[in-house]
């Protein structure tokens, strides 16, 4: 063989890696897309109150909306038995040791549930207690919202920025305990903006109902506004 | 953590562009990849699980060049993108506006592959 056969030489290539969850992830954003579907997912640390929101809020839906909720965790059943209190249809994503939610573990359970996704207003995907892995899954979803609770501390944003500049919105929960905890409120909202300049923030609390209505509010017109968008435009 | 199939992504796209250049009958010796801090993926890990993803495949023994991003930002006040020291703080160097826009560092990209024709 002579060398120039064997010179190596550079193949440019120029493309992002685009992970399979990616594509899968595409594929269920148009299928949420024809189905009329709103889909929220929820990431957080362990214990920032993602379970006790989506019980709330499913609570607080089902009387005039048809709402279904996947929740991801490593072990046991229990975020799902607190979320099926609400009366709304509950899967448990049992994830062994993965670490975050991804597109094809989503698929699956509400494939193998049997649930017609034009049959939902809301589909709510609460992710495993994680403020890493998670960032890197799109799942597809039409909103991301990070919680961050007032006992985790003013800086975490800037301690996972990547989630954060990944989210669509975020909401500091427990609101209620801010004071005794004593939560340094201007610093946590200048952490969030520091690392995401403009990410919309909610402040509520589960417990003592406060911000919750405008939690519902933006729910409900985040979904009529994807379903007018889905509409074909008349013509005279 | 996921970098493992990061890296089996990777094997399969550079396979997949070879094929489509007409470029199967290669042995790839090296990759070179940008990463952005916002790619979700630690440079690092990924070395560490590179050897594993390309046993077997014909990247089998390949040197893999990992060019970290800056994070780049585009500033309207400026009206030009500026560099940034880290992504904790999405704000200008040069006036501090506020500045969401990332130009650079999502980047989880293979530039190019070194090959030899076999």
């Amino acid at each position: 063989m002579s060398d120039a056969a064997t010179t190596p030489r550079i193949v440019q290539v120029r493309q992002q890696i685009l992970k399979k969850n990616d594509v899968l992830a595409r594929d269920l954003r148009e299928r949420y897309r024809e189905a009329g579907v709103f889909v929220v997912s929820l990431v957080s640390s362990p214990g920032s109150g993602k379970t006790t929101l989506l019980r709330d809020t499913l609570k607080r839906l089902i009387s005039t909306y048809k709402v279904a909720a996947l929740v991801g965790d490593l072990a046991t059943e229990n975020d799902a038995k607190k979320l099926a209190e609400s009366g709304a249809p509950v899967r448990q994503i049992v994830t062994g040791t993965v670490c975050h939610l991804e597109a094809e573990m989503v698929e699956q359970s509400f494939t193998v549930a049997g649930w017609s996704l034009a049959d939902l207003d809301f589909l709510f995907i609460e992710n495993v207690g994680n403020l890493v892995c998670p960032a890197s899954y799109d799942l597809g979803e039409d909103l991301r919202v990070v919680l961050l609770s007032t006992t985790e501390g003013e800086d975490k944003p800037l301690k996972y920025p990547t989630i954060f500049n990944t989210a669509d919105m975020a909401i500091i929960t427990k609101v209620d305990i801010a004071d005794a905890v004593g939560f340094d409120r201007a610093t946590a909202l200048a952490s969030i903006e520091s690392v995401r300049p403009g990410l919309p923030v909610l402040e509520l609390s589960s417990k003592s109902g406060a911000g919750m209505d405008r939690w519902m509010d933006l729910l409900q017109s985040r979904c009529a506004a994807k379903r007018s968008m889905s509409q074909p435009t008349l013509t005279a | 953590m996921h970098e493992l199939s990061v890296a089996q992504d990777m094997v399969a796209l550079i396979e997949a562009q070879l094929l489509a250049q007409g470029d199967h009958r290669v042995k790839v010796t090296g990759v070179h990849l940008r990463i952005g801090p916002l790619a979700g993926v630690v440079p690092q890990a990924l070395r560490f699980a590179y050897d594993a993803s390309v046993a077997g495949t014909n990247l089998a023994g390949s040197t893999l060049k990992i060019e970290e991003v800056a994070p780049t930002v585009y500033c309207g006040a400026c009206d030009r993108e500026q560099f940034l020291a880290s992504i904790s703080r999405l704000r200008c160097p040069v006036c501090d506006a506020a500045t969401p826009e990332i130009v650079h560092g999502r980047e989880l990209e293979v530039v190019s592959v070194e090959v030899v024709d076999v």
